[in-house]
């Protein structure tokens, strides 16, 4: 199909976002050509407020409007436990449940042989210049129940460990509502593993 | 839309719009094919654990226009073993890299798939990951139509066997002797031990593998005329090579 070049331009931008496929781009780029001047002036300083504002956090490397993040600067959030996540989107999924009351630390991705990620290429070595900093009792790492989430939490235990600090893994297992005819045999094995006292 | 099943393993996978999957699986009756898990990564999806790398199953697909949808999965094995073990599980990812990049679409085989299960099933249990890796790189090669020669120089034909001198050249395939000729600018120092181990792992079934005992040094040296071989046979090196690397050195 031929767009005016404008048209197109705007189609190729929206097809580079992630999940956003050439059908979806199009879509979206005719219904932003028909939105009012006010709806397109307002995205436009959503992005660029976005861009202006939102740096890294210094210490867990989560997004924050400041050098230090708000979970980082809150006197409530107990410093000597770490619950180390892959990306920013998990700490949010983390903090809706109110349940945890330490602070974060985001990887910025996952270990990653067959896309060429290694430990290397992560936000490792500030984890573990946090640690050596002191007053850290556990680290609690929380990636995925993925291959690569896997190969992460496996690889940090083993360089963590040494470092005298409680490593310790989230649960995996049964999904809440989830049906025991429909777990895979690593789900069950996992869940009977990790069983508790009740 | 035509709906086929097939056995097959998970060689790659990647995310697709919210909630799907897009996963290169290979097949024992189809070979190597690309297909769509739709919602596989939602908590309770079916698909979520059948469609994890190295999942073993029998697929349902319907045909569609660019790829092919999964409509229905059985696991048969999803090696838990494999996934709790760092060395085991960076070196069965080299696998599945692996055969996916040296394969072409849709060109059936089903002793590299035979080849492939056993080897994981091998690596599931107490085994050494490092020599069950070993096998199956000579193995594969072997499948490929690239066995390489191992008892005599691929020059002139004169027998090795009692040669303390041994040389193995990627890009010619095989050992060669330096009294034919200049020895080749690629070629490695090999030692007997190492040339008989490569022997002995290139023809022997699952009970044999594990009942071989090779010393670490011989390992090694295999190891790093295999990925001289591989890298001159696919014309590039493996990427989840280097996470190995980095395990062995720490
Ligand atoms: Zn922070
Ligand atoms: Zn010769």
């Amino acid at each position: 199909m031929h767009y005016a070049r404008p048209l197109a331009k705007l189609v190729g931008a929206l097809e580079r976002l992630p999940g956003i496929g050439p059908k979806s781009a199009q879509r979206l780029a005719f219904h932003l050509l028909h939105i009012s001047e006010d709806e397109t002036r307002s995205l436009i300083e959503a992005i660029t407020e976005v861009k202006e504002k939102i740096t890294q956090c210094k210490v867990c490397y989560n997004f924050a409007e400041a050098d230090i993040c708000n979970i980082c600067s809150s006197p409530k959030r107990e410093k000597d436990t770490i619950c180390v996540v892959a990306e920013p989107r998990d700490i949010i999924a983390i903090e809706k449940t109110n349940e945890f009351r330490g602070t974060y630390h985001v990887l910025q991705g996952v270990i990653s042989p067959m896309d060429g990620i290694g430990p290397d290429m992560l936000r490792i070595r500030e984890l573990m210049a946090r640690i050596t900093g002191g007053g850290i009792k556990e680290i609690i790492l929380a990636t995925n129940p993925t291959i690569e989430g896997d190969t992460t939490a496996m690889y940090l235990a083993g360089i963590l460990k040494p470092l005298g600090v409680k490593v310790t893994r989230i649960a995996h297992g049964m999904p809440v509502g989830g049906d025991m005819d429909y777990a895979d045999q690593a789900t069950l094995i996992r869940a009977l593993e990790w069983r508790r006292e009740i | 839309m035509p709906v086929y099943t097939t056995s097959a393993i998970v060689l790659r996978r990647m995310n697709f719009g919210e909630t799907d999957r897009i996963v290169t699986l290979y097949s024992r009756e189809y070979g190597k094919l690309g297909a769509i898990a739709k919602g596989a990564r939602k908590g309770l999806s079916r698909f979520a654990a059948a469609t994890e790398l190295l999942a073993y199953g029998r697929y349902q697909l319907a045909t569609g226009r660019t790829l092919d949808v999964l409509s229905q999965v059985e696991i048969k094995e999803s090696f838990p073993s494999i996934h709790t073990n760092l060395s085991k599980v960076a070196h069965a990812t080299y696998l599945a890299e692996l055969v996916d990049k040296m394969l072409e679409e849709r060109d059936p085989n089903p002793n590299i798939f035979d080849l492939l299960l056993s080897t994981l099933y091998l690596m599931e249990r107490p085994n050494d990951p490092e020599k069950i890796t070993l096998m199956f790189e000579l193995q594969f090669m072997k499948a490929l139509g690239y066995e390489p020669i191992l008892d005599r120089c691929l020059r002139c034909g004169a027998s090795q066997s009692n040669s303390t001198e041994l040389f193995f050249s990627p890009s010619l395939g095989g050992l060669v002797c330096r009294v034919c000729g200049p020895l080749p600018e690629d070629a490695i120092p090999i030692t007997g031990p190492a040339v008989r181990a490569m022997q002995e792992l290139i023809s022997a079934d699952a009970r044999a593998v594990e009942q071989m005992e090779i010393p670490p040094a011989t390992i090694s040296q295999i190891s790093h005329v295999m990925r001289w071989y591989i890298r001159y046979r696919a014309d590039r090196d493996m990427k989840s090579r280097e996470f190995l690397d980095s395990l062995k050195l720490g």
